[in-house]
């Protein structure tokens, strides 16, 4: 299928293979609906899990997609005049003690684009694990290269897999040897362990992985995989409730991460650092909307974010962000 | 065995909560504000935690807590910002330290009288800011840092102690034992 069909369709969702395609499943004609096999679940990064928009399709079929051919090369600029400013305010907030880390989100704006085009974008050095494009039955819409497991649950079985730690993908040893990105990532892995109690049966959490190195063609990353067995009459719902919005994209703790964010960020994130998954029969997934793009009036909005610790220096954490384009910026620039 | 968990706010607390050798069932969480507003909540209770969270005690509400706790005899066990409160209430300060977040830190411990079973370096991991220092009788220092950091402190006659870093993170290793130690001593 020409990936370009999808821009007249009302509303559709077509997921990445990390969710079950091959390589992608296509889901048309999205309606509101509480009960549905498989059924697709969406939270925006503000909305509380429990509050998820949950939609059924009246087809669903796996389906392989033709990129576009040539997509334009993407001039993105970063919007981020306070961001020295808005580091120093966290790391203050940390040496006083009322905050840990705090995911620190800026924007970069794409004024004209198709979503056909920054799926092709995202897709053309190999199809994101979570890739998605995504619209909504009131029109709004957004493009996933998201590397990022939130959750998956099988029967009672459920496993996190949080992401925190970026390298250059040339810099061979370095995200490995740092503390300052091994300390960020098991924060957030005993944040995570400690939502996931809320829904696990008690004693059955661990961690199966404290850090593992994922290979993307853009970056390096660290995750932990937190594995632990559902209490009785919990499902992915409740776990998506408890860990929503995911720690990597929060700070911890989490409520004092997340009103510092809403102090210092000036746009809602909407979408991006939101949830989307699927649950189709005993088994569920769901990816946390990093590497997003959401369209608004003024064209795509593609947010980029990485974890504030005291360690962190403001002109390192911008190379980051830098890093985290390359998602969208394809190699043409390279 | 009735425990009573003084929450606050933190993203850490239920990890406190799966590390305590009781059942899940056996132990009431009550946000801290809400504790030190109604301390008749402590009326019945076998133990009190007082857990981590951000800021510090006395802008948590907490120190009160602690205070009755002393008054009723009964076992505390404090954990980082608990830890602090414990310390506060018997006249130590707190001072801000080099913050150390998610990191492992090497902690010698001497003999004490709640942790019969942990002597020496032990590796833990630690989430504060804050530290507390001038520590003087009825409590006692019992594990610190290299640099001198206090990281374990007891009451020479209660049962009551604190823990500055987290025996409840998944990188303590001997942190789970180092609870339920405490845990047998009250027997």
């Amino acid at each position: 299928m020409k990936l370009a069909e999808l821009e007249d369709q009302p509303s559709f969702a077509l997921l990445g293979p990390g969710f079950g395609g091959s390589p992608f499943l296509l889901l048309r004609d999205l309606r509101p609906a509480s009960g549905a096999d498989p059924l697709l679940v969406f939270a925006r990064f503000e909305d509380a899990g429990a509050g998820a928009l949950k939609l059924a399709a009246a087809t669903v079929r796996p389906c392989a997609i033709d990129l576009d051919d040539n997509p334009q090369p993407l001039d993105l600029v970063l919007a981020a005049p306070d961001y020295a400013s808005q580091v120093g305010q966290i790391r203050e907030a940390i040496a006083c003690g009322d905050v840990y880390q705090v995911c620190l989100t800026v924007r970069a704006l794409v004024e004209q684009a198709r979503g056909a085009e920054l799926l092709s974008l995202m897709c053309r050095r190999g199809v994101p694990r979570f890739a998605a494009w995504v619209r909504l039955p009131d029109g709004s819409e957004f493009v996933s290269a998201s590397p990022e497991l939130l959750f998956e649950t099988d029967g009672r079985q459920v496993h996190a897999e949080p992401m925190k730690g970026t390298a250059s993908p040339s810099s061979s040893g370095v995200l490995e040897a740092s503390e300052k990105d091994r300390a960020e990532l098991a924060m957030i892995t005993d944040l995570v362990r400690n939502d996931l109690a809320q829904v696990c049966r008690q004693k059955t959490i661990r961690v199966a992985n404290q850090r593992r190195v994922l290979k993307l063609p853009y970056a390096l990353q660290t995750v932990s995989d937190i594995v632990g067995v559902l209490d009785d009459g919990k499902t992915a719902l409740d776990v998506l409730a408890a860990l929503h919005p995911g720690g990597s994209v929060t700070g911890a703790p989490k409520q004092a991460a997340l009103a510092m964010i809403g102090q210092l960020e000036p746009d809602l994130r909407g979408a991006y650092c939101g949830a989307l998954g699927l649950l189709t029969g005993e088994r569920a997934v769901f990816s946390l909307l990093i590497r997003t793009a959401s369209r608004s009036a003024q064209g795509w909005v593609y947010g980029v974010g990485s974890g504030i610790v005291y360690d962190s220096d403001p002109q390192a954490e911008l190379e980051e962000l830098r890093v985290k384009l390359g998602a969208l910026i394809a190699s043409s620039a390279e | 065995m009735r425990v009573l968990f003084v929450e606050n706010h933190d993203s850490f607390s239920l990890n406190v909560v799966d590390a305590l050798p009781v059942d899940r069932q056996d132990v009431v969480l009550r946000p801290g504000r809400e504790v030190a507003r109604d301390l008749g909540s402590l009326d019945g209770v076998d133990l009190v935690v007082v857990g981590p969270g951000p800021t510090d005690p006395a802008r948590a509400g907490i120190v009160g807590v602690v205070q009755s706790a002393v008054l009723r005899r009964l076992p505390l066990l404090g954990i980082c910002l608990g830890h602090q409160a414990l310390g506060l209430a018997f006249g130590a300060k707190l001072i801000r330290v080099a913050p150390v977040h998610g990191k492992q830190s090497a902690i010698t411990f001497s003999r004490s009288r709640l942790f019969p079973s942990f002597v020496g370096r032990q590796t833990m991991m630690r989430y504060h800011s804050l530290a507390l220092t001038g520590i003087a009788a009825p409590l006692h220092i019992i594990a610190q840092t290299d640099d001198g950091i206090a990281m374990a402190v007891e009451h020479e006659s209660l049962p009551m102690a604190g823990l500055q870093f987290h025996p409840d993170s998944f990188a303590s290793p001997r942190g789970k034992e180092l609870i339920a130690n405490f845990f047998e001593c009250l027997k």
